[in-house]
This record gives structure tokens, sequence and C-alpha cells, in this order.
């Protein structure tokens, strides 16, 4: 199998420096796995990979891995998938080792997986920090709504409630990724206020972090994009020089 | 809300009602799902089924516990197993709204030990 063989699905993200991308994972699973593995993953991903021990989670998990992998080699970004690997601090945010265990400083990502989707976003420059999550329009985010939506959220979810809370819930996920807040976070004290069609301001007062979002409905889904510019130059990320292994 | 204090047997039956909870939901067999087990790794779980735990103990024991809170209790203790979960709804169900003060009364102890050892 050739990385070519991969199909990735563009988002159509105009956040600067941002590029976001989808793979069904279907196809995957009739794929050989080994194949996958030894084309994608480094060896210290290899050694993870094994302790996973549910099969549906071995292949999100390697799904999410080859499509933020193939998104880069297809960007010019990655020349050989397996001298990177994806790691995750103490609080699960991910980062980008090189083969000699350097931080990549130069690329921030999120992956997010659902059902048979992997989805993965990289933004390009050591200022950003970029969250995505992914989510399937369904009645089962209305049964934990009252968790997460407020009434500072705006617009009020007064019609497509089904949509609404999704839209709500992935962007207050990808911004929470963002931080690197972790799980269990209060979702509540993340605030979403609309600015356009799919774009948010999206806030996080406890950590004085003000977010800019984005959502796209792909098929039965909904992708969120947060994007955060910090740090001492926060001017944007078009300046930094892309990092090529 | 005021503190109640759980029984080890009302604790052992929390720890087996979020297992039959997580199996139903993840449909993961009971026997499959241990204290060590990692929601998201070995159970396949997502980061919402978190909340529906809560939401489903929030109701079971009619608590009135704000989100907020139950927020920054899983912000300070982070909850990755069956048994962490366990442990922080039980810690929910005794202490309600009075949770942060305890989380703070633990981390001033902590930070205190720590300062007379260093």
């Amino acid at each position: 199998m050739d990385s070519a063989d991969i199909k990735l699905i563009s988002i159509p993200c105009n956040a600067p420096g941002v590029r976001v991308a989808l793979l069904d994972t279907e196809p995957l699973a009739r794929r050989e796995l080994e194949t996958l593995r030894a084309r994608y993953l480094s060896d210290g991903e290899q050694v993870e990979w094994a302790t996973l021990t549910h099969p549906a989670r071995q292949i999100e998990w390697l799904a999410a891995r080859v499509c933020l992998k193939q998104m880069l080699v297809r960007d010019g970004l990655l020349t050989d998938p397996r001298l990177c690997e994806l790691r995750k601090d103490s609080r699960g945010r991910p980062w980008l080792a090189s083969a000699d265990g350097g931080r990549l400083s130069a690329l921030d990502v999120s992956i997010s997986h659902q059902g048979h989707w992997a989805c993965a976003c990289v933004a390009v420059g050591a200022d950003a920090r970029v969250g995505v999550d992914i989510e399937t329009i369904s009645p089962r985010l209305l049964n934990v709504a009252e968790m997460f939506v407020t009434e500072r959220d705006w617009p009020p979810l007064t019609s497509g409630p089904e949509k609404g809370v999704t839209i709500l819930w992935t962007l207050k996920e990808a911004a929470s990724k963002a931080i690197g807040l972790g799980i269990g976070v209060d979702l509540s004290n993340v605030i979403c206020r609309a600015l356009g069609r799919d774009r948010h301001e999206v806030r996080v007062d406890a950590h004085r972090a003000l977010l800019t979002g984005w959502h796209f409905p792909y098929d039965e889904l909904i992708i969120a994009v947060t994007l955060m510019l910090h740090g001492p130059d926060a001017r944007g990320v078009s300046s930094v020089q892309h990092t090529c292994l | 809300m005021p503190s109640r204090t759980l029984t080890p047997a009302e604790k052992s039956e929390i720890y087996e009602d979020i297992r039959a909870f997580l199996s139903d939901e993840l449909d993961v067999p009971l026997e499959d799902i241990k204290s060590e087990s990692k929601i998201l790794d070995d159970l396949h779980g997502d980061s919402m089924i978190y909340l529906e735990l809560v939401q489903e103990f929030k109701r079971k024991f009619d608590l009135n516990v704000e989100v907020r809170v139950i927020g920054l209790y899983f912000q300070r203790h982070p909850v990755y197993t069956v048994g962490e979960v366990s442990k922080a709804v039980c810690d929910i169900v005794e202490h309600g709204d009075e949770l942060i003060a305890k989380v703070e009364a633990e981390t001033a102890a902590q930070n205190a030990n720590a300062a007379a050892e260093g």
C-alpha cells in the first residue's frame, strides 16, 4: 500500500496557517493494519499501539495518526511519517516530536475521532495553539446539554437543537483541547458567541483565553476548529519558518 | 448541600453501578470492566461519557451540585480509569458543593508537606 492510497478529505478552513483533514476509517479497517503501522508509525508509536487492547480503539488511534501524518506529507511539512511521532502531555494535549525526541515547536496539532471518522488539524506557527473536535449530530448530546450550554452562549438554541447543541459541544471541546484543559473540564465556563455563519468567538475566562472558532458540517458530522495565538509575538503564523523532516 | 458519608457497601454499589452503566453504554462485557480499565483507551469511551456518568448519578442521588464545582474537581483530580471515576462520584455524592473546599484543603496540606520536606 502506498501513502497515496490514503484518501484525505480536506476541510476548507480559512484560519491562517491551519489545515484540517478527515479520514474515513471504514476502508482502513479492511486494509492490512500491519502495513499501515509499518508505513506511518515511529518505533515509539509502534510500542504504544501494542498496549491498546480494544480493537476499535486501535483502529481510531492509528487512523488519527495516519490522517495527521498524511496531511503533513501532502502539504510538504513532512517527508517520512515514521520520522515524527505524536506524543501527549500530562493533560492529554498532543504534540509532535522528531525522531531525536525534540519538539517540533513550529507545528501545533490536534486530533479527534468519532465513529468511523478520524480528523486531524495542524497549525503552522510557533505561537499558534489549535484544537479540533468532531461529533455526530444526534440526540445523545441533548441529554447532557444542561451541563455545558449556558444562557451566555449566543445565539440561544431556539431552533434545530440537535445541530446547535452539537456545534456548541464541538467548539467547546475544541477550545478545551487548544488550551489543554484535559477531560472533565467545566464546559459551561467556555462561552461561544457566533461572529458569522460559521465563525465564532470562544472565551474561557478562567484561563483568560480568547479563541477564534469555526464549525463545518460534513455528512452527519460537525467539525469544529479553534485557534489561539499567544506568546510574545502573536502577530500571526505566516512569518514562521516551516519545519520539514 | 450538606456532606454525607457513604458506607463501604454504598461505595461498592456505586462502583458496580458505574461498571454496569459503562457496559451498557459502551457495549463492553461487564467482566472486561475493571477498576484499572482506562475509559478512553481500554473501553473505547469518549469525553461525553464522563458527562453522562455525572448526569446519571446527579439524578440517582438527587444532587444539586453545580457543574462548575464538578468541573473544577475534575481539573484537580483528572480521572482516566473506572476506579478513579468511582472515587470521583463518591466524592461528589459525599461532599457536593463543598467539594472544592475539600480539594483546596488537600492541596494546602500537600503544599505544606512539600515545604516541610524541602
